[in-house]
C-alpha cells in the first residue's frame, strides 16, 4: 500500500512516447482508477487479516472461559481474564514508548517544561525544535571550542528567550 | 498529535509526583501464573486437568491476537490508508488551472 503511487498532476497532452510508434491504449487516468481500486481491495484483504486474527482469539478465550464455568462453577469474569493477561504484544509498544519518553524527558527539565504546558501538540514540537536547535547550535560552538557538550538545562534560559523572540518561525513539524 | 502528547504530559506530572507510570509485564504474568496453579490444584480428575490444560494452553498461544490485530490493522494499516486516500483528494489540474487562471 505505501508504496503505490498517486499522481500529483496530470500532464496537459499524453506524452509522444505513449502514442509515437505506436499508442500504449491508456492515459494516466486510468492508472489513478487503477490504484483506487487496488488501495480499495488492499483495505478488504488487510480487513480478511484483521478477523482472521480476532475470531480465532475469541474462539480461544470462548472455549477457554467455557472451560473454566465448568470446572469452577461461580467463577468470577474478571479472574478468567487475569488467567489470560500479561501477553507482550506490540499493542502495548506504543504506550511504553510514550512511558520511556516522558522518562527522558523528565531528566532534562527544559523538555518536560514544553511537554507540560497546556498548548496543543503542534505549539510544543516547534517549541521541542527550537530548543533542539538552541541546544545543537551550542553544542557545535562549544564543540568547536572544547569539544565538551552541553544539557538542555544549559540551554533553557537561550531556548526561552528564544521561543518569546521567535514566533515568525516556521520551523517543520514533521 | 494531541493525544500521545496529551499522555506524554499526564505521564511527566505523574513521574513528578514520584509516581510508577509502566505496567508491570512481571508482576502481571506472576500474578497469572499464581491464579492458575491455584484454580488448577482444585481440579480432581486427571480428564478435567487435561482439558483446563488445553484449552488454557490454546488461549496463551493466541491472545496475543485479540490485542495485536488492533495494532497492526486499526493502528498502523489505517494510519497508511488515511496517508494515501488523502492523495486522491487533490486535484490533478489544480496547477494547470491556476495557470490558466492567470
Amino acid at each position: 500500500m505505501e508504496s503505490l503511487k498517486i499522481p500529483e498532476e496530470f500532464s496537459q497532452f499524453v506524452p509522444e512516447e505513449q502514442v509515437i510508434p505506436s499508442p500504449r491504449g491508456y492515459t494516466e487516468a486510468y492508472e489513478l482508477i487503477e490504484t483506487f481500486n487496488t488501495i480499495t481491495s488492499q483495505m478488504f484483504k488487510a480487513w480478511q487479516f484483521h478477523f482472521q486474527y480476532l475470531n480465532l482469539a475469541y474462539l480461544a478465550y470462548l472455549m477457554f472461559i467455557d472451560t473454566a464455568r465448568k470446572l469452577f462453577p461461580g467463577i468470577k469474569e474478571s479472574t478468567i481474564g487475569k488467567m489470560v493477561a500479561g501477553a507482550d504484544v506490540s499493542m502495548f509498544r506504543p504506550e511504553e514508548e510514550l512511558c520511556r519518553l516522558s522518562r527522558l524527558a523528565i531528566a532534562q527539565p527544559p523538555v518536560s517544561n514544553i511537554l507540560k504546558k497546556d498548548i496543543p501538540a503542534e505549539e510544543k514540537i516547534k517549541e521541542l525544535n527550537i530548543l533542539m536547535l538552541a541546544w545543537n547550535g551550542l553544542n557545535s560552538w562549544r564543540g568547536s571550542r572544547t569539544r565538551g557538550s552541553t544539557s538542555p538545562a544549559e540551554v533553557d534560559g537561550i531556548t526561552t528567550r528564544a521561543v518569546g523572540s521567535t514566533k515568525w518561525m516556521s520551523l517543520s513539524v514533521t | 498529535m494531541d493525544v500521545p502528547f496529551s499522555y506524554m504530559k499526564s505521564y511527566v506530572e505523574r513521574l513528578e509526583k514520584g509516581e510508577k507510570i509502566e505496567r508491570s509485564l512481571t508482576a502481571i504474568s506472576e500474578e497469572r501464573d499464581r491464579i492458575v496453579k491455584e484454580y488448577r490444584s482444585l481440579i480432581k480428575s486427571d480428564e478435567d486437568r487435561k482439558s483446563f490444560d488445553d484449552a488454557y494452553n490454546v488461549v496463551r498461544a493466541i491472545y496475543r491476537y485479540a490485542e495485536d490485530h488492533l495494532f497492526w490493522v486499526e493502528h498502523w494499516l489505517h494510519t497508511i490508508w488515511f496517508e494515501k486516500i488523502r492523495q486522491f483528494r487533490r486535484d490533478p489540474y489544480e496547477v494547470r488551472r491556476a495557470e490558466e487562471a492567470r
